[in-house]
């Protein structure tokens, strides 16, 4: 599978949500630890998205 | 240990689960942690992070909450677009969930762009994208009742509930969208009768997918009081 190159920085995260991420994997005590292998890995496994529905209300 | 693309997996599957259930606070944590867990990379997956942005706008759009919908669900747009070699249906399913969220600002004509954006991608691939395509078939459907557009409406909301039907099963809740919407235009062209055995469909179905206290099955059963009240004979 080929991984999307990215072509410009719009949506991308900032440096203060990086740290604020960061900040959250701490609050939730560092639940997932990293081997080097993991480190290496660049694409997640696809994710599955949703839907908005439009749900009419009299 | 669980690895860390498992645990996002894991994540998203379990937002997804929460926005079905319609446990919103739950659901956008999952996602929140997942993000976390992807931005943090040092190659961060941008094409799954674009997706986590869609699914957040996803859950505010179930809640209501439209700004900030609106915001995840445009950056989770801008994110993909942004991606050369994206797949662009899911870019299309990312258009069609922003125009939903749109259309609950009453922004039509915005909306009503999108939406024929996205279907014009997703008929590119119709045998992969079935259920985008009723879902955005449906919600077109669901704005022009809105609009007034009735008639079109209709004939919209019935193909939706059709292909849903065929792609998902008859027994699925989002058969049940498409059938409480058709009803309710149904009612306004001055068919009640017909509008009572659609609500009384979506109802069962609903109920036996979702729950009776579930805010999709309350709507309905609140839409249906006019069309299943004592004086209205159904066909």
């Amino acid at each position: 599978m080929q991984t999307p190159q990215q072509k410009n920085t719009a949506g991308m995260p900032s440096t203060r949500e990086l740290e604020l991420a960061r900040r959250q994997i701490e609050r939730d005590g560092g639940t997932i630890e990293l081997g080097s292998e993991e480190l290496e890995e660049r694409v997640t496994p696809r994710l599955a998205s949703n839907h908005n529905e439009t749900f009419l209300a009299a | 240990m669980a690895s860390h693309a498992a645990a996002v997996a894991r994540l998203n599957r379990l937002g997804l689960r929460c926005k079905a259930e319609a446990r919103y606070d739950e659901g956008r944590a999952h996602y929140e942690r997942a993000l976390a867990l992807l931005i943090t990379r040092p190659a961060p997956d941008l094409d799954a992070i674009a997706t986590l942005y869609h699914n957040l706008g996803g859950i505010e759009h179930a809640r209501g909450d439209y700004a900030a919908a609106e915001a995840f669900a445009g950056r989770g747009v801008a994110l993909r677009a942004g991606l050369e070699g994206a797949d662009p249906g899911d870019l299309a399913a990312d258009r069609s969930a922003l125009a939903a969220i749109l259309d609950g600002q009453g922004r039509y004509d915005e909306a009503e762009g999108l939406y024929r954006e996205a279907l014009r991608a997703f008929r590119r691939d119709p045998g992969a994208r079935g259920w985008d395509i009723a879902v955005t078939l449906g919600n077109l459907g669901a704005q022009y009742a809105r609009r007034g557009r009735l008639r079109e409406a209709a004939r919209l909301l019935r193909r939706a509930a059709d292909l849903k039907a065929q792609v998902l099963g008859p027994g699925d809740p989002g058969v049940a969208v498409a059938l409480n919407n058709l009803a309710l235009t149904l009612l306004r062209m001055g068919e009640a009768g017909r509008a009572a055995a659609l609500y009384r469909h979506a109802i069962g179905l609903l109920e036996s997918s979702l729950g009776a206290d579930h805010p999709w099955t309350l709507t309905c059963r609140a839409n249906a009081g006019s069309a299943l009240r004592p004086g209205v004979t159904p066909p």
